[in-house]
């Protein structure tokens, strides 16, 4: 049984992308003015792409947070431990980047940044979504002057175009069975049997 | 408040399907105490056997016996009801 935060990025999440997807199809043509349009809607692909991989993210870290609280005995000691897993996570407020992920997840008992870049093409997908998160930022505050650290990493890229944009899902797509897969074996091997229940 | 509280206790079969919403003042047991606390996220079925997941804030109340307010998610059948409800039905 799958995880009920990858069900949803298969679902939900993806229901949405395409809608992004389509709309954006719609409204690229040669005229100009709707070519400000498409740019308009590949910026929300953007944003859109980012959100919904921190909600999977945050939901798969609260579901095992929840099923290894659960499985903890004497039970006066699950609430303790709950708030250990979940009380200022820094996903609830930041962007899943290597930075949140990391500290969140190894709070399961995790490494979770060794493990996931443990398969090298992962390495490259992680780049991507650091990419993603650069853009998303620089949208949603509106400021392009990026630091050169971030200008670097950027290079060549664009929050304007689709192609890129598509490219990034494609890395929070693997990235999102990946890391259900890595912390699916971890809450398996912890509580000795079925992950999600 | 539209929900009841009868028989919120973690012996409850897990299909209870009590749901709260944002905003509902609940109690949460810490250290042999009941402290009150506020519901300030939904997070879904995210539970064992599909069980609503709630983000609190515990300890924000002025009376509430907390040191310093945390934050917490729980599945709602480890919920209370909150201590002035348990009060007024004594």
């Amino acid at each position: 049984m799958p995880s009920r935060a990858l069900t949803r990025w298969l679902s939900e999440a993806q229901a949405d992308l395409d809608a992004l997807e389509e709309a954006h199809a719609r409204a690229s043509t040669t005229r100009r003015s709707r070519h400000a349009l498409a740019r308009q809607l590949c910026r929300a692909y953007v944003v859109s792409v980012s959100a919904h991989f921190q909600r999977f993210c945050r939901d798969l870290h609260s579901e095992a947070a929840q099923r290894l609280a659960d499985a903890v005995e004497p039970r006066a000691f699950r609430g303790a431990l709950l708030r250990l897993l979940t009380d200022g996570r820094r996903l609830d407020a930041g962007n899943a980047v290597a930075g949140t992920l990391g500290p969140d997840f190894d709070r399961l008992g995790l490494a979770f940044l060794a493990e996931l870049e443990a398969r090298p093409e992962n390495r490259r997908r992680r780049l991507e979504l650091e990419r993603l998160n650069v853009w998303r930022n620089a949208i949603v505050h509106l400021d392009f002057a990026l630091k050169p650290g971030r200008e670097k990493l950027v290079r060549g890229t664009s929050p304007d175009s689709v192609r890129d944009v598509r490219r990034f899902r494609q890395a929070c797509d693997a990235l999102a069975r990946e890391i259900d897969g890595i912390v699916r074996a971890h809450v398996s091997g912890v509580v000795g049997g079925a992950p999600w229940r | 408040m539209a929900i009841s509280f009868e028989g919120m206790r973690q012996e409850l079969p897990r299909s209870h399907p009590v749901r709260v919403k944002v905003g509902e003042r609940v109690g949460v047991a810490v250290g042999g105490r009941l402290l009150e606390a506020t519901v300030i996220e939904d997070r879904g079925d995210l539970g064992a056997r599909g069980q609503q997941v709630v983000r609190l804030s515990v300890g924000e109340q002025p009376r509430a016996a907390a040191p310093e307010p945390y934050e917490v998610e729980m599945p709602v059948d480890w919920l209370q009801p909150p201590p002035a409800l348990r009060r007024k039905r004594r």
